[in-house]
């Protein structure tokens, strides 16, 4: 089986929306389909200091017409943590999850250790109205392992097969590059029953196409008897627009454990308008009736904004 | 080890102005008359990768033996921070050459942040408890600016436990000690296990003003129990006279059993600027 993407274009920038706490950028899509519209969480980027600070909040589309915009929220939906806590320093990504008549938000916290520009760990918050969460612990629970040494983040909450999954992003190295420190991190997976104990797999999950590829917003979607993922990945260095950019990648699993990978069968193009010319980040995956869509991210990691794609099934060719 | 008391410690080197990196250590002490027989030793543990839970030192390294006879250490590592002075959490790392050189199975924590511990994980102790393995803990309670706008940490001591050492998992938010005082804080749990029960020496201060006020600073505190649970505080028992080199403050104890004598160590002023100290506790 493969995909074939049909752009429909941008559909929000942070220039849309006037309030202060925006900033910038609209960054990490993550989409939640309800009764009456498509709300898409996203985590915003202002600058605090030397700093980049991301606070999660959305917008939300007509159900009719994924590009208009029908709906936004006036201030964050999450705020930041305690002094001292994983994620004192803002929140990004947030991905939530609709189950019954609640909404759970998994999210990456941020600190600033002096070694290196930041560090990520995941924590869970819960919301009766997806408008405003409030945390279900101070402290993450996805954080530190002895496997796991640092950057638990860009998590996707979902549900399938009678458990609660995270598939997350684990930090391997920091690797110095004449610029700056980059990490290099891979999607990984955890599970459980209560969201409070969690089960990692313990191994990544989606080979690497260089030695310090890192990937990013592993969404999973469940579509004719199996599951797909779409991804992001780049290089380690010149990725801000140049050679080594976020495109997005593409794997296929039958059971959520092995995972096979053939970019080739998304192929999801940069372009050919300006504000995803340089590269395509940050899928998130959602259905509206018998139609399915991605939300991304173009050029800047959500500097030019969100956009949207039809994401349709190219027939094989026999 | 059966000639000798090693005692690992950790020292700290000055690495820039106002910053310190602490590394761990062994002495050998006489088991006669407990008298120092060997240079201090610097132990050799893996250098810490970019990003590690212990880029900027441990401390401190708590050993104990594994059920094996192996020595475990669960170190303390330490990262400093923006917003906040340091995030801490524990380690596990192994030795086979009785402390001189150690391993470790993976490059991160092996206790951490989590769930209702939001912050600063440290200050391992570690003991077998029946058939039960016990391992007391401190965990962060909060940050709180001081009058001066400085953040101070606050945190308790826990214990988590199993039937086994590789399923123990933190993250309860528990403080299972009785606190004697408004917003105490409780660091440096060491655990013994002794007739039948589980005996706990510790030390408290309080929030603010500990580092220039002896009436603030580090007090010995002691604790029992007989399920790791629940525990009845006693500090009476570990009252130690102040002499010179610790008159300002009793810090950081641990202790163990010498020829039928349970010894205290611990440091005194200056958080061990004035050097270790050893007690016999009458019993």
């Amino acid at each position: 089986m493969a995909f074939r993407i049909e752009k429909m274009g941008l559909v929000a920038s942070a220039a849309d929306f006037n309030p202060g706490w925006i900033g910038s950028h609209l960054q990490a899509p993550n989409v939640v389909v309800l009764e009456d519209r498509i709300r898409i969480y996203f985590t915003t980027r202002t600058r605090d200091g030397v700093f980049f600070h991301s606070r999660p909040g959305f917008f939300d589309l007509a159900l009719g017409d994924p590009t208009k915009i029908i709906g936004f929220s006036e201030k964050p939906c999450l705020d930041d943590g305690e002094l001292g806590n994983f994620d004192m320093f803002g929140i990004y990504p947030a991905s939530v999850l609709k189950i019954d008549s609640f909404f759970i938000m998994a999210y990456g916290g941020w600190t600033r250790p002096q070694d290196v520009g930041f560090d990520v760990s995941i924590g869970l918050a819960r919301s009766s109205s997806g408008d405003h969460f409030v945390r279900d612990f101070p402290g993450p629970v996805l954080g530190k392992t002895m496997e796991e040494p640092f950057i638990q983040s860009s998590p996707k909450l979902r549900f399938y097969e009678g458990l609660f999954r995270i598939f997350y992003i684990s930090g391997k190295s920091w690797v110095e590059s004449p610029q700056r420190q980059e990490p290099s991190y891979r999607i990984r997976a955890s599970c459980s029953e209560d969201l409070v104990s969690w089960t990692r797999h313990g191994k990544d999950l989606i080979p690497a196409l260089t030695p310090n590829e890192s990937q990013a917003s592993p969404d999973v979607f469940f579509f004719q008897g199996k599951y797909h993922m779409l991804f992001c990945f780049r290089g380690a260095n010149d990725y801000l627009g140049g050679r080594g950019s976020y495109r997005i990648g593409y794997a296929s699993s039958y059971d959520l454990v092995a995972w096979v990978r053939d970019d080739e069968k998304v192929n999801f193009p940069v372009g050919p308008d300006s504000w995803d010319s340089e590269m395509v980040a940050y899928p998130s995956v959602f259905q509206v009736g018998l139609s399915w869509f991605v939300a991304y991210v173009g050029n800047g990691v959500g500097e030019t904004g969100i956009g949207i794609a039809r994401l349709e099934v190219q027939r094989d060719v026999v | 080890m059966p000639d000798r008391v090693r005692i690992f410690f950790t020292s700290r080197r000055v690495q820039a102005p106002n910053f310190r990196i602490s590394e761990p250590f062994f002495v050998d002490l006489s088991i006669d008359d407990l008298s120092v027989i060997s240079e201090p030793v610097k132990v050799r543990v893996p250098n810490p990768q970019l990003g590690s839970y212990r880029i900027h030192g441990i401390f401190p390294f708590s050993v104990a033996k594994s059920r094996d006879g192996s020595l475990v250490a669960l170190p303390t590592g330490w990262r400093r921070q923006r917003g906040v002075d340091v995030e801490t959490a524990i380690g596990q790392m192994h030795s086979l050459d009785f402390g001189e050189s150690w391993f470790e199975t993976g490059p991160g924590p092996r206790f951490s942040a989590l769930k209702n511990e939001p912050h600063l994980v440290c200050d391992a102790s570690y003991v077998q408890f029946g058939s039960e393995q016990i391992l007391a803990y401190t965990f962060g309670v909060d940050w709180k600016k001081s009058l001066e706008g400085n953040p101070e940490r606050r945190y308790l001591i826990s214990v988590a436990k199993n039937k086994y050492f590789d399923l123990i998992a933190n993250g309860s938010g528990t403080a299972v000690v009785p606190q004697v005082m408004e917003d105490e804080v409780q660091a440096h749990p060491h655990l013994l296990q002794r007739n039948g029960r589980l005996e706990m020496v510790f030390c408290y201060r309080r929030r603010f003003d500990f580092r220039e006020n002896a009436k603030s600073s580090y007090k010995l505190g002691f604790a029992t129990s007989e399920d790791a649970i629940n525990w009845i505080r006693n500090d009476d028992l570990i009252s130690i006279p102040r002499s010179v080199g610790d008159e300002e403050m009793q810090a950081y104890p641990s202790q163990f059993e010498l020829n039928g004598k349970v010894i205290v160590l611990y440091n005194g002023d200056k958080f061990g600027g004035s050097g270790i100290f050893a007690a016999v506790k009458e019993c």
